[in-house]
Order: structure tokens, then sequence, then C-alpha cells
């Protein structure tokens, strides 16, 4: 009953209104802010900073600035993780908790990490870039557009292999499906995108499968397998400072400071994923920041999984 | 306990902005974010979880135990590339080595 009424409500206002009329059309919440984030719309046009828990409306503009991060959380619980220096609109969200949940925005420029939310229904999600269209099925999807896309994508041999696909670098456009796979546990759809541009379609449809789409006009190259180290890359776009907290040092703190890699030896992956025991906290923290570079470099395999 | 405690104000289904709000609350909080992924990945919600781990690493960017967990998730949706790309990254003096030859060789097998 209540399900009923709140997908009767959330139509209801969704089809009578429209993005420019003055009636807002709520469709999900900024669930965290880092950083410089603002909002800009039909009424408003110059950009505010916003907070954690705005409400955010058809038609909203985000903008982050450097280090900076946000993510929306829509109401069928379906996310966009936004990097930091990207722009982002929702164009459009309609959801019914029986029936599914249809999503389109527009992705101007940044990076941005889809994960759908509730796998009942029919759902489809559709994002635009400067140079493409990118469908979604039931996905954690990744795409990037702009300078980063370009260096990551370029720096793909199948990419490269492409006889020299002349980006442009506010258009370059990178698109990676995350998942789920076939062998996914949960029992989740198995995730599908269509990257469409210049009438060509490529279909990713196992995780880390991507294309690239060098700029307005030209067709998606791939599917391909992305690199390891792309896939790093991508990751390091996507969540800065957990990259940043990763490679950091631990100043004069964190050489004095010891670690406790023993004690972390000690306790079970299982004990930590479950949260069984109130010890596991103990067990993987330590007083200060990781210190120097990765353990290991990763390998470049481009067009073919690794560690399968 | 705490994070229990939220929990057990925290929807399943969210499907209002008040229950979204309740979310982006539980997952401000680093323990409380890490309790809610693994009672959503316990229920099956692994895309919900991973979301909940990044919103906790986004105010922790340094939560050994968010990073670990994420990687691992990852793995269990079959992302196992990059489950492994982000366990490779993690530092055995925090984890200890048996720790992550254990995260290594359970995304191996799926999660």
């Amino acid at each position: 009953m209540r399900k009923s009424l709140a997908a009767g409500l959330i139509l209801a206002s969704a089809f009578i209104a429209q993005p420019a009329a003055a009636q807002r059309v709520e469709v999900g919440n900024a669930a965290t802010v880092v950083g410089d984030v603002k909002m800009s719309n039909a009424q408003i046009a110059r950009p505010r900073a916003i907070q954690r828990r705005q409400r955010l409306a058809w038609g909203d503009r985000i903008d982050t600035g450097r280090r900076s991060q946000l993510q929306i959380l829509l109401l069928d619980r379906s996310t966009f993780g936004i990097g930091a220096n990207s722009q982002v609109r929702i164009d459009r969200f309609v959801y019914d908790p029986e029936e599914g949940r249809s999503v389109v925005a527009t992705f101007f420029k940044g990076a941005l990490r889809f994960f759908s939310g509730r796998q009942e229904g029919n759902n489809s999600a559709e994002v635009q870039t400067p140079s493409g269209r990118i469908g979604i099925r039931g996905t954690a999807l990744d795409l990037l557009v702009g300078e980063e896309a370009e260096e990551i994508g370029e720096d793909e041999d199948f990419v490269d292999d492409a006889d020299g696909p002349k980006s442009r670098k506010a258009e370059a456009t990178l698109v990676v499906l995350r998942g789920p796979g076939v062998g996914t546990a949960g029992g989740l759809t198995p995730g599908r995108a269509e990257v469409e541009a210049a009438g060509v379609t490529v279909v990713l449809d196992q995780p880390g499968l991507a294309a690239y789409i060098p700029r307005n006009g030209a067709p998606p190259i791939g599917p391909f397998f992305i690199s390891n180290r792309g896939l790093a890359k991508v990751q390091e776009e996507l969540a800065p400072e957990v990259a940043r907290a990763a490679n950091s040092g631990g100043g004069l703190l964190g050489t004095l400071l010891p670690a406790v890699g023993a004690v972390a030896g000690a306790v079970a992956l299982g004990v930590i994923l479950s949260g069984d025991g109130d010890d596991d906290d103990r067990a993987v923290q330590t007083p200060q920041s990781t210190q120097g570079g990765n353990d290991r470099d990763t390998t470049n395999t481009p067009d073919r999984p690794q560690g399968n | 306990m705490l994070a229990c405690g939220f929990l057990a104000c925290a929807p399943s289904n969210a499907e209002t902005l008040e229950e979204l709000d309740a979310l982006s609350d539980l997952s401000a909080d680093e323990g409380a974010g890490i309790a809610a992924a693994r009672q959503q990945a316990g229920r099956g919600e692994y895309l919900e979880a991973l979301a909940t781990l990044e919103r906790v690493l986004a105010v922790h960017p340094e939560s050994h135990q968010a990073r670990l967990i994420h990687a691992v998730y990852l793995c269990q949706i079959d992302d196992r590339r990059g489950g492994l790309v982000e366990i490779d990254q993690l530092k055995e003096k925090n984890y200890g080595r048996q720790l992550l030859a254990e995260a290594r060789a359970m995304c191996r097998e799926g999660g």
C-alpha cells in the first residue's frame, strides 16, 4: 500500500511537471559531498554551493571542483559517484517501485561511476556525453569524459592500434563496465552497456570491457579489456582522495608510529567481511597514513582479462 | 552495536528522500557505514554495498577496512580484475601478508 502510494506520487509528479517548470521534481539527494560542489539549474543561474542531504531534482546541474567529490543517491538507490572537476546534469528520473526506474543524465566532463539500485522491475539508464550515448542496464559502470579519458584511452594498446584515433580533449569518452558479471554473488542481473556514437554501437557485457570514443562524430573503439594500469587510473579519477591517502607518506608521525601489520595478519578475512567480533577495527587500522608507492606495479594486458 | 542501532532505523528499500538521508547519515560515520555495507551485502545488495563504502571512503579515504571490503565486494560482483587491482594497492604493513593473500585467493575464486 505504501509502495503503491509512493509510486503514484512519484510518477504523478514526474509526468505532470517539466524540468524547466517552477515545481521541482526531486529525485534524490547529495549523499556525500566533499570539497567544492555546486549546483545550478534553470532557476539558479549562478552555481550555488551544496551540502550533504541537498535535494536534487530534474534539470539540476552539478559541478565539482578540484579535490572534490559527490555521490548522488536516487530514490531507487541507484547512485552517481562524481569525481573531481566534473559536470553532470540529471535530465529525467522516473521511478515506480513496482515497475522499475528510468534515468537520463548528461555527463559533460570528469569522472562518473554509476551503480544501479533496486533490481526489481524494468530498469534503464542513459547517459549522454559530448561524443556519444551510453545505455545502461543493471550495472556498475565507470565513465570518463575529457582529458583523463583521452590520456587513459589512448594509452590502451587496443585504442593505439586503431590507427590514430585523433582525439579531442573535451569530447573524449571512456566507458568501462565493472559488473556484475555472470559469476556475481547475490543473484544480481549481469551488467550490460551499449556505447553508441556516429551510428555505431559497441556492447559491453563482461566486467573490464571498455569502449573509447575519441571525439564527437567518431564511432566508439572497442570493445576491449582495459589494462590493469588503466583500471587503476580510472579508480584514481573516481576517488582521488583514496588514491592520495594510499600513496601519501605518513610524514614525521608516520615514521615514528609503528604499523600493526602483524596483528592484521592474525585476523581472518571472513571476520572483517562479516563484522563478527568486536576487534576487527583494531586489526586493520593503523594510526597513520600509508607510506610510499604501490606495493606492486600492475601489468598491462590490454585485450584479455587477468586473474580469473 | 551503535551501527546496528542506526541500522534498525535505516530502510532496506529507500523510497523517500528522508530515507535516502538516513542512508547518507549512516555512511558519514566510518563504523556505521561499514556495518551498513555489510548488512546490504548480506542481503545480496552488493552494488548498494559498494556505493555505501564509496560514501564512507569519500569522507574517510584512509579507512583500511573500507578499502579492503570494497575490493572484495568488487570481486563478488565478478569484477575480479578490478578487485585484484585494488588489493594490489593495499599495503602489506597495514593488513598483513596473510590477510592480503586470503583476499586475493577469495577474489580469484569470485569473492
